[in-house]
């Protein structure tokens, strides 16, 4: 027995050896493949375990299908290296850490929480790496002096709702709303975009109600809505919260004393099928749906659920307008990395259709797009985001006298 | 495990760390000395868990107090970053001399569960209280002081001074488990009625020791913040608190040099795993439940058992 | 919502009522596990999730409710009973603090199992149709049917638990068993049997409650830490194996959760662990326990 031990200790001790011997060896051979060859290497940040995961799954599924479909450009193989920032600030600094330093990832792409963004875009852009935002909104990351290498294919958070403001005044014709929104940074921001344009117009804020993150029962704050004085109340949350709110919303007969309307965020293509009857009627604005009718689009949603056997949604069309802008200033510059600055050159002046449609940079790096106007519609057994209205050319500053000419409504 | 054993582990153990800047890249260069913050958070948590037998499921409280302590002088006032780390280390200072007061009362899971209540207060706090803390966002930017005229931005720098108050807590822990009064609060732990009729007074040696636990974690705290050049309120949460728990035992609860090396070893295996799969929680887990079914008083301890088996045959 | 202050101050007790009646579906099975076996079973809060995603995911296929229910409390007393059987022996001997990291584990190694298997998707389970929708109380107050139901099985569960306890044998074994275990064997009760069955009880109960959860609080990755955390914080206020500790704990959380909310949302982050530090601050041991640690 006392010699088994012995054995099995000393093969215990040899096999951590090699263990870290093995170790060691990726660690060197990590750093000396990238040196050798030349494939162009996108480090990916998205949440793939934690509150967020949903968000960062549909994230990097966008950003492979792309890839799937076009795996070199310009000549050049990509390489995407995908790590999990857990939706914690730390974890993703870990992993930014990894990419720049172990991996020496030319480009990273990505980011669903803000807070994760606010930590690693310094360690990011100090290294002029650029770093292509696909979900993060904080406003502030493209707002005053920006970063060169800071780029957002996304949202801010107040511009759907800016644009919302002001429909909700003008063509829906509200007059008095009530606010549900988070209590934290990105709540004040959606709200904050929706509240200026809704009172330059002339509308009235009633009543301003704060939940925090992760809330389980929303009775308390359904309750506090009175909803006597009200033609409508204005609803930001995502995710499993707006699951919850709906689906408690309803059980309240929230719906049928007023109407909801709210960012996409609230109804997103993602979780309709879990809010089911709960979210219909509810009309929200967001740059993408997935029931745009033009040929990019179909063409987009068919490939994309052949290839992934799920229907396309706002987070992967972000990665995948985000993968379309850097491929694009990939062709423009031959492939040839050599001198980052060209690469940004090309990409801050890239213009094209992507599947939301017309795409282009502002001057900040901050992505300029058409809202859609949707209401959530049961269509058979199937629960649609159907589009009503588009504003087109909304950038983060948007505001009614900005305006182009109307347009016509344009959905299946 | 003998002096034959443990003084030649350890001299190799520091030999090796002190040479990781000039052997291994940058990447493991960062790994190590975020291991090593976290070692000092195993040995601190230590005193109390294996010194004084209450496990404390809130530590994080000190470590993120200490971090927001430097990050809210420095980066709202402007204060000199050296300044702040006085100021984190006295908030966490002073949180531990105040809560202290009530945990000490409180024993087994009852401990637990309070100082679980106390880290998700403060958390509660961290996140609410946006207008100090940054809420979610939490504070960045926070800047790294100069040593000796080093800049401790440098990874080498960084790495060295990381070592370096590694090197001088351990040291001083040593010396205080093996002080009188470490031998006191290993008697309180093994038989506190025996301690009173001594003529000891037991809730004061708890509440002494408790303290410099959560002083210790508040300069793990100071480091970190260094490290990441920012501060959030994942720092107080009760799930950072439990995995220093895992390290304390897993390393060997009471042996202060075990949770060192555990806590080095959970940080790099924790990078290296999650590098390669999503799955680390799952892994974290099974690491829980084997521990607690094999190793329930730490690897070390196991490992000492193990050669002490061996010795006689050999 | 229709009506003046006053019927808020109503809906915002049956708010705090409801979440509280579903809160003590799960402490009540831990704070008897805990105080029968010494054990902090902190894997209670992802039998609830599991579940709750077993139901979902019955429902999904055959669309039953009640089916769903059923799968949901078979599996989960099952899993619990094969989780008891497994780790018994490292469960019940050695320090506590060892036992909670194990069901810590437990629960870490279950959670990212329901993440990987489900997705991170949040899910709902739907209620019956008879269920859906609200009911008029009079005076101004209109409340979901679902959740006057839950506050009535919750009301059902608690009077069940009260005559078992006081009035049945198997009451009498486990009021001696939180009283002194040791002594139970000496009487010739196989303890063994008695904590394989309460832990795989205290299973069925959580499924059930994450079953009866779903249609309202949504089944999702995370949630059976959030569940696990406010039942530690009632087993610990109401003081452990106490099942009127329990109750009461359950509707204080509750209610402090839903008044916090509506009228003082910047305690709504304290309004948890706040008193719970308070209390054992005044009363190391809880309200209605006794004191063994």
């Amino acid at each position: 027995m006392r010699s088994f031990i012995a054995t099995a200790l000393r093969s215990g001790i040899r096999s951590a050896v090699f263990t870290l011997f093995v170790a060691g060896l990726i660690l060197v051979s990590g750093v000396a493949v990238a040196q050798e060859a030349k494939p162009f290497k996108i480090g990916v940040l998205a949440p793939l375990t934690g509150p967020q995961t949903q968000l960062g799954q549909n994230l990097v599924a966008g950003v492979r299908f792309f890839f799937q479909q076009r795996p070199a450009i310009a000549g050049r193989s990509v390489q995407l290296v995908v790590e999990d920032t857990v939706s914690q600030p730390g974890q993703g600094l870990s992993k930014a850490r990894k990419l720049l330093d172990l991996d020496r990832v030319d480009i990273v792409m990505g980011i669903v929480n803000s807070a994760v963004l606010d930590a690693v875009q310094g360690m990011i852009l100090g290294r002029r790496v650029p770093l292509i935002v696909t979900n993060a909104g904080s406003d502030g990351f493209t707002k005053g002096s920006v970063n060169r290498y800071a780029f957002r294919v996304s949202h801010t958070n107040s511009q759907n709702n800016l644009a919302l403001g002001w429909y909700a005044y003008e063509k829906l014709g509200y007059r008095r709303a009530a606010v549900l929104t988070y209590d934290f940074i990105a709540g004040v921001e959606h709200a904050g975009g929706f509240k200026k344009t809704f009172t330059e117009m002339g509308g009235t804020i009633t009543q301003e109600v704060k939940a925090p993150l992760g809330t389980s029962d929303f009775g308390p704050y359904i309750s506090q809505i009175r909803t006597g004085e009200i033609d409508v109340l204005y609803v930001f949350l995502a995710g499993a919260d707006a699951i919850r709110f709906m689906q408690q919303a309803d059980s309240f007969g929230l719906k049928n004393r007023t109407k909801i309307i709210g960012p996409g965020f609230v109804a997103d293509d993602l979780i309709l099928a879990a809010q089911r009857d709960a979210a219909v009627g509810v009309v929200t604005a967001i740059q993408y749906v997935n029931t745009i009718d033009t040929p990019e689009n179909r063409e987009f949603t068919a490939a994309y659920r052949k290839a992934t056997g799920q229907e396309a949604n706002l987070y992967a069309e972000d990665a995948y307008t985000a993968c379309e802008a850097v491929a694009k200033a990939l062709e423009e510059v031959r492939g040839d990395t050599s001198d980052i600055s060209r690469f940004v050159n090309a990409l801050e002046s890239v213009k094209f259709t992507s599947p939301r449609g017309p795409f282009r940079f502002d001057k900040n790096h901050q992505a300029v797009f058409t809202v859609y106007v949707a209401r959530v519609t049961k269509i058979g057994t199937q629960y649609r985001n159907t589009i009503i209205d588009q504003i087109p050319d909304v950038g983060q500053d948007w505001s009614p006298a900005s305006r182009p000419q109307p347009s016509r409504p344009q959905g299946r | 495990m003998s002096r034959r054993y443990w003084i030649p582990a350890v001299g190799l153990g520091l030999l090796f760390l002190s040479a990781v800047p000039t052997l291994l890249p940058r990447y493991a260069i960062d790994l190590i000395a975020q291991g090593m913050i976290f070692a000092i958070v195993g040995m601190g948590l230590d005193i109390l868990v294996g010194y004084l037998g209450l496990p404390s499921l809130g530590h994080a409280a000190f470590f993120g107090l200490a971090s927001y302590g430097l990050a809210i002088p420095v980066t709202r006032l402007g204060w000199a970053p050296w300044a702040g780390a006085g100021v984190g280390l006295l908030t966490a200072a002073v949180a531990a001399a105040l809560f202290g007061l009530l945990a000490v009362r409180c024993r087994g899971v009852y401990f637990l569960v309070s100082t679980l209540a106390f880290g998700q207060v403060l958390w509660g706090g961290a996140v609410k209280w946006t207008s100090v803390s940054g809420g979610y966002n939490g504070i960045p930017g926070i800047p790294r002081p100069s040593l000796f005229g080093w800049s401790l931005w440098e990874p080498d720098a960084f790495y060295y001074f990381v070592y370096a108050v590694f090197v001088v807590v351990a040291a001083m822990l040593v010396l205080f488990v093996l002080s009188p009064v470490g031998k006191i609060l290993t008697g309180i732990r093994e038989s506190e009625s025996r301690m009173r009729v001594l003529g000891y007074r037991n809730q004061l040696y708890r509440y002494m020791a408790f303290s410099l636990s959560a002083f210790v974690t508040g300069i793990a705290g100071i480091l970190m913040a260094y490290f990441n050049t920012f501060v959030g309120p994942d720092s107080l949460h009760w799930s950072l608190s439990a995995q220093t728990l895992l390290m304390v035992i897993l390393g060997g609860a009471g042996t202060l040099l075990g949770p060192a090396g555990a806590g080095i070893l959970l940080v790099v295996a924790q990078n290296l795993i999650s590098n390669v799969t999503e799955r680390w929680t799952m892994v974290l887990g099974l690491l829980y439940v084997a521990t607690m079914l094999f190793a329930p008083r730490g690897v070390l301890v196991l490992l000492r058992g193990l050669l002490a088996q061996r010795r006689p045959s050999s | 919502m229709g009506g003046g202050a006053a019927s808020q101050l109503v809906a915002q007790i049956l708010n705090g009522l409801s979440f509280g009646m579903l809160l003590f579906l799960v402490s009540s099975g831990l704070t008897v596990i805990f105080g029968l076996m010494r054990v902090l079973s902190l894997v209670h809060g992802s039998l609830y999730l599991f579940g709750g995603y077993l139901a979902f995911t019955v429902q999904r296929a055959t669309g039953k409710f009640h089916l769903a229910l059923i799968v949901a409390v078979l599996g989960c007393s099952l899993l619990a009973w094969v989780i008891e059987r497994l780790l018994h022996r490292q469960l019940y001997v050695g320090l506590q603090l060892n036992q909670v990291l194990l069901t810590m584990g437990l629960a870490f190694v279950i959670g990212d199992f329901v993440l990987w298997y489900w997705g991170g998707n949040p899910q709902t389970v739907t209620p019956p149709e008879i269920l859906r929708g609200s009911l008029s109380l009079g005076f101004g107050i209109v409340y979901p049917r679902y959740r006057l139901l839950i506050i009535g099985i919750g009301l059902a569960i608690a009077a069940l638990f009260h005559l078992v306890w006081d009035r049945t044998r198997l009451g009498a074994i486990l009021r001696a068993g939180v009283d002194d275990a040791e002594m139970l064997r000496g009487l010739g009760v196989r303890i063994g049997i008695v904590f394989t069955a309460v832990f795989a009880g205290g299973g069925a109960l959580a499924a059930f409650a994450g079953t009866l959860g779903g249609p309202f609080l949504g089944v999702y990755p995370g949630l059976d830490f959030e569940v696990i955390l406010l039942s530690v914080v009632i087993v610990v206020v109401g003081g452990v194996g106490s099942l009127t500790g329990a109750f009461l704990g359950s509707i204080v959380i509750g209610l402090l959760d839903a008044f916090s909310k509506a009228y003082f949302p910047v305690f709504s982050y304290f309004a948890m662990f706040g008193p719970m530090i308070l209390i054992l601050a005044f009363k190391p041991t809880g309200l209605f326990g006794a004191d063994r640690t």
